[in-house]
C-alpha cells in the first residue's frame, strides 16, 4: 500500500533517478525525450520568500514539535530545510524517522495510548486515524486567519485528487504531501511494447516468462500493508471497488473475481518462485537484479530502477502506463499525509500547523520536487527548479498523470476505518489465490464474507 | 536458638540489643505476664530479609505483570477499540466468537504443530549432539561454543538473512541444493513450505539453548554408571537409550517447559519472513492475536487470542511440571 519507502531515495541517486524517472513517463507518453540530466537539488527557499505570507510565524516561538515519520524520501528533502524553519518561527522540529514497517506498527501503539505526542505524523491508514480520534480537522486551522494566509498557501494548487483523499465526511483531515501512481515496469529488450489491456499484459508476460527471467513479479504476501496496493490497481481497472461508494465490501463483485483471476493467473503462470512472500522491497530488488521481466508498482521506485548506478539493467528498463480495461485504466494512486495530533495541546497543535503549513508551501516544494520526484504541487512541476532539472516536458508529463490520476476507489477503502482488518482479508485471499491454496471463486467469497462481517 | 525464658543463660541486656532481640509481652515493660520474666523473641532477621527482598520484586511484578494481565482480562471481556466511542461489556462474546471461527481453530492447529514438531526436533538433536559432544575428549569446548553461536545473534537480524539464505530465487540454500541435484522448493512461498521453513529456522536458533542444559546434565552423570555398563557390555546405543535418557529426564523436561513456552510465543520469524501467509499459512495464536489487536485495533478479540494461548501455555506447563516432579523423583529413586 505505502509504496514510497525507499532506501534508496535517501542516497544522492535520488537525485539523478529523477531525471531517468521522468525520461520512462515520456516514454509511457509517447516522447522519446529523456528527463534533463541535472543532478543537484534545487536551491533552498529563502526565509524572505515566507515572510511574504501574512503570517505571524514567531508566535509560538520556543516550542518543540516531534514529529514521527517513516523513511521517505520527502522527509528527506525537507530535512536539511528543518533550520530555516526554526530561523523563521523558533520552533524547534524533533523528527523521529523509523523504517516503514516499524513505523506503521508502532504509530498506533503510540497514539492509542493518547500521547500528546508527537504532534505531527505521517498516516497511513487514514480512516482509522480519523475513526480513532487520533487527528484533529485542519479547516480551522485553514479558515484561521492569524494562522493561515490562503491566497499565499495556495491549497487549491495541490493535486485535486490529493484534496479528495485529505477530506473525509467534508471535513480536511490530513495533508498531502507526495503523489504516486501505478505504473508497469518493464524491460524493454524483452517487452518491446506497451501491453494496451490487462489481457495483452497476461500474454506479453507469459511470452517474456523463461527459466532464466519471470515474466513478471508483483507484490503477493499477505502483509495488508503491501499486496492490496497494487492488487487495487487491477481491481479499479476492471470497474470494481474494494469498498463501493455505499460503503460495502465489494470483494467478491465480478469486476473484483476478473481482477483476481488476472492477478494470480499473472504471478501463477508467469511469475516467479516465492511470489507469495514479496512486498515491494523483493519486488524491487527482483526487478534491479533482472529476474522480473515487469513489474507493476508505484512511481516512487522510478528514480532506482532507471539509475544505473543502483540498478544492473537501468538502461534497458522502460516506464509504461497501467494497461486498461475496455479502453480504460484506473491505476491505484497514493498520497502520503500528514496529521496533526488531537491529543496536543491547542498550543502544540498551532504550532504545528504552521509547520504544516511551511512544509507544504510553494517555496519548498520549488525546492525539493525535482528531489522527490513526488511533488503534490501542481505548481512545483513548473517551478525553474524542476524545469532545469528535468527537463519542461518531463515535467508537464508527469504533472497531467498526477492531476489526472482518480483517488476515489482507492479514498473509499482507504479512508474506511475498517481498512486495516478489510486489508488483511484482501492479502490473505490473494496470497492464498496466488499460491494455489485457494480458488479464486473461494477466495473472492471468503475476503467478502469476512470483510461484511466487519463493515 | 538460645530461650529467653531460660534465665541463666540470659545474656545481658547490651548484648540482646546487641543480636537483636526484643520485648514481648503484656506485663510490665520487660516482662512476660505469665511468668514475672523477661521475654523476648529474637528478631528474626533473616526473615525480614527475605521479605525485604521480595518486596522489590513483587511490586515490579504487580505494576508490570499481575495489574496488566488483569486489565487484559477485563478487556478480553469488552469491545474495546479505539475505533468506536467508549468500551462496553460484552461477557464471554470475545470468546464465543473466536471458537466459532474457522481461522481460530486454524491458527490454534498451526501453532500446535510448529510447538510440537520444532520442540520435538530440537530436543532430538539437543541429545544426540549433547552426548556426541560429551563423549568427545578433545575439541568439546570449542565445537560447544560454537553451536551456541545462533543463540547469541539479534533475532531480527537473523531473520532477515534467513528471507535471504530461503529467497527461493536467489537464495544460498536453493543454490546449494541445485549444486547437487536436489529439488529447489518455495521455500516461503508456498503454502505447504512455509511452515516448515520457519521450523527449521526455529531449530537452528533454539537447538542450542536446549543443547545448553543438555550438556549440564550429561556431566551430572557419574562415569562410572558408564563404566559399569560396559563391563557389563551394554552398547553406546544402550547406554545412550538406558542409562543416558532416563538420567537427563528432569534436564529434558525444564528444557521441554521453556522452549515449548517459547514456541507458542513465535512471532519474530512470522512477522518478517510470511506476514501470516501464504494466505494464512502461518499464522499463529500469537500473530493472530497480533493481527486483531495492533492491526486491526479490536482489542477485545486481541486479548481474549491471548489470554487463550496463555491458558495453553499454562496447561502445558503444569503438565510439564508435573512430569518434572515425577521425573525427579524417579531419578532421587534410582
Amino acid at each position: 500500500m505505502q509504496p514510497i519507502s525507499r532506501r534508496s531515495f535517501m542516497t544522492k541517486s535520488a537525485l539523478a533517478g529523477s531525471a531517468l524517472a521522468l525520461g520512462g513517463v515520456l516514454d509511457a507518453c509517447g516522447s522519446s525525450g529523456a528527463g534533463g540530466g541535472g543532478s543537484g537539488s534545487g536551491s533552498a527557499p529563502k526565509n524572505s520568500a515566507f515572510a511574504k505570507a501574512n503570517i505571524e510565524w514567531k508566535r509560538f516561538a520556543g516550542t518543540t514539535i516531534t514529529f514521527a515519520a517513516s523513511a521517505n524520501p520527502w522527509v528527506t528533502a525537507i530535512q536539511p530545510e528543518l533550520p530555516s524553519f526554526t530561523q523563521l518561527t523558533g520552533i524547534k522540529i524533533n523528527v523521529q524517522t523509523l523504517g516503514e514497517n516499524e513505523f506503521v506498527t508502532k504509530l498506533p501503539l503510540t497514539l492509542t495510548s493518547g500521547s500528546g505526542s508527537p504532534q505531527v505524523f505521517m498516516v497511513n491508514q487514514p480512516g482509522q486515524a480519523v475513526a480513532a480520534h487520533w487527528v484533529a480537522p485542519l479547516d480551522p486551522f485553514q479558515s484561521n486567519s492569524k494562522l493561515t494566509d490562503s491566497s499565499w498557501y495556495d491549497y487549491r494548487d495541490v493535486f485535486k485528487g490529493a484534496r479528495d483523499f485529505a477530506t473525509s465526511g467534508g471535513t480536511q483531515w490530513f495533508m498531502p504531501i507526495s503523489a504516486e501512481v501505478q505504473v508497469l515496469y518493464a524491460r524493454k529488450d524483452l517487452v518491446p511494447n506497451a501491453p494496451k489491456t490487462i489481457s495483452d499484459l497476461i500474454a506479453q508476460a507469459h511470452k517474456a516468462n523463461s527459466s532464466s527471467i519471470a515474466g513478471i513479479g508483483m507484490r503477493a504476501s499477505a502483509d495488508p500493508s503491501e499486496t492490496p496496493w497494487p492488487y487495487g490497481g487491477f481491481v479499479f481497472t476492471e470497474g470494481g471497488y474494494f469498498i463501493d461508494p455505499s460503503g460495502h465490501p465489494a470483494l467478491d463483485s465480478a469486476a473484483a473475481v476478473r481482477a483476481l483471476t488476472a492477478y494470480s493467473e499473472l504471478l501463477r503462470s508467469s511469475g516467479p518462485k516465492g511470489v507469495t512472500s514479496w512486498g515491494w522491497l523483493q519486488a524491487e530488488q527482483a526487478f534491479e537484479q533482472g529476474q522480473i521481466a515487469m513489474w507493476s508498482d508505484s512511481t516512487s521506485f522510478a528514480s532506482t530502477l532507471l539509475d544505473p548506478s543502483t540498478a544492473r539493467d537501468a538502461k534497458k528498463t522502460v516506464i509504461y502506463p497501467m494497461p486498461t480495461v475496455h479502453g480504460a485504466a484506473k491505476p491505484n494512486v497514493w498520497y502520503w499525509t500528514l496529521g496533526i495530533n488531537k491529543k496536543a495541546s491547542t498550543k502544540d497543535q498551532q504550532a504545528a500547523w504552521l509547520f504544516l503549513q511551511w512544509a507544504t508551501s510553494k517555496p519548498l516544494y520549488a525546492a525539493t520536487a525535482a528531489q522527490t520526484g513526488t511533488a503534490i504541487r501542481g505548481s512545483s512541476w513548473a517551478s525553474p527548479s524542476v524545469s532545469s532539472k528535468l527537463g519542461a516536458a518531463a515535467a508537464t508529463a508527469i504533472h497531467d498523470a498526477l492531476a489526472a490520476a482518480d483517488s476515489r476507489p482507492m479514498s473509499l477503502a482507504w479512508n474506511n476505518p475498517k481498512w486495516s482488518q478489510i486489508a488483511s482479508y484482501v492479502a490473505q485471499g490473494v496470497s492464498a489465490t496466488v499460491a494455489g491454496s485457494s480458488s479464486v471463486k473461494s477466495a473472492a467469497s471468503t475476503m467478502q464474507s469476512k470483510a461484511s462481517a466487519i463493515a | 536458638m538460645t530461650s529467653t525464658r531460660n534465665a541463666a543463660a540470659s545474656p545481658s541486656r547490651p548484648a540482646l540489643r546487641q543480636r537483636g532481640w526484643r520485648k514481648r509481652g503484656s506485663g510490665p515493660a520487660g516482662t512476660d505476664a505469665r511468668q514475672g520474666s523477661p521475654t523476648r523473641q529474637p528478631v528474626d532477621y533473616q526473615r525480614r530479609a527475605r521479605r525485604g527482598f521480595l518486596l522489590p520484586l513483587t511490586l515490579v511484578l504487580g505494576v508490570v505483570t499481575i495489574a496488566p494481565f488483569l486489565y487484559a482480562v477485563w478487556l478480553s471481556l469488552t469491545d474495546a477499540s479505539p475505533l468506536q466511542h467508549g468500551t462496553h461489556f460484552t461477557g464471554i462474546k470475545n470468546y464465543e466468537t473466536l471458537v466459532t471461527s474457522s481461522s481460530f481453530w486454524q491458527a490454534a492447529l498451526t501453532t500446535i504443530i510448529f510447538t510440537v514438531v520444532a520442540v520435538a526436533v530440537e530436543l532430538t538433536l539437543a541429545i544426540l549432539v549433547g552426548y556426541a559432544l560429551h563423549r568427545l575428549r578433545r575439541g568439546g569446548s570449542a565445537l560447544r561454543t560454537l553451536f551456541i553461536l545462533p543463540m547469541a545473534a539479534a533475532p531480527i537480524a537473523v531473520m532477515y538473512d534467513w528471507q535471504l539464505i530461503f529467497n527461493a530465487l536467489s537464495g544460498v540454500a536453493n543454490y546449494l541444493l541445485g549444486k547437487v541435484g536436489l529439488p529447489q522448493p518455495d521455500w516461503l512461498g508456498s503454502a505447504h513450505m512455509a511452515l516448515p521453513s520457519l521450523m527449521i529456522i526455529d531449530i537452528w536458533q533454539w537447538t542450542p539453548f536446549i543443547l545448553v542444559i543438555i550438556v549440564g546434565g550429561l556431566s551430572s552423570i557419574p562415569d562410572e554408571i558408564y563404566e559399569a555398563a560396559q563391563v557389563d557390555g551394554a552398547s553406546a546405543l544402550q547406554q545412550m537409550w538406558r542409562i543416558t535418557v532416563p538420567l537427563l529426564r528432569p534436564y529434558i523436561m525444564v528444557a521441554c517447559l521453556f522452549r515449548v513456552i517459547d514456541a507458542l510465543k513465535t512471532f519474530d520469524s512470522i512477522q518478517v519472513l510470511t506476514s501470516g501467509g501464504p494466505g494464512t499459512a502461518t499464522t499463529t495464536l500469537n500473530y493472530y492475536s497480533f493481527q486483531q489487536a495492533i492491526n486491526n485495533l479490536q482489542f477485545g478479540p486481541g486479548t481474549a487470542t491471548a489470554l487463550i494461548l496463555l491458558v495453553i501455555a499454562l496447561l502445558l506447563t503444569k503438565f510439564l511440571l508435573g512430569r518434572l516432579e515425577k521425573s525427579r523423583g524417579q531419578a532421587v529413586a534410582r
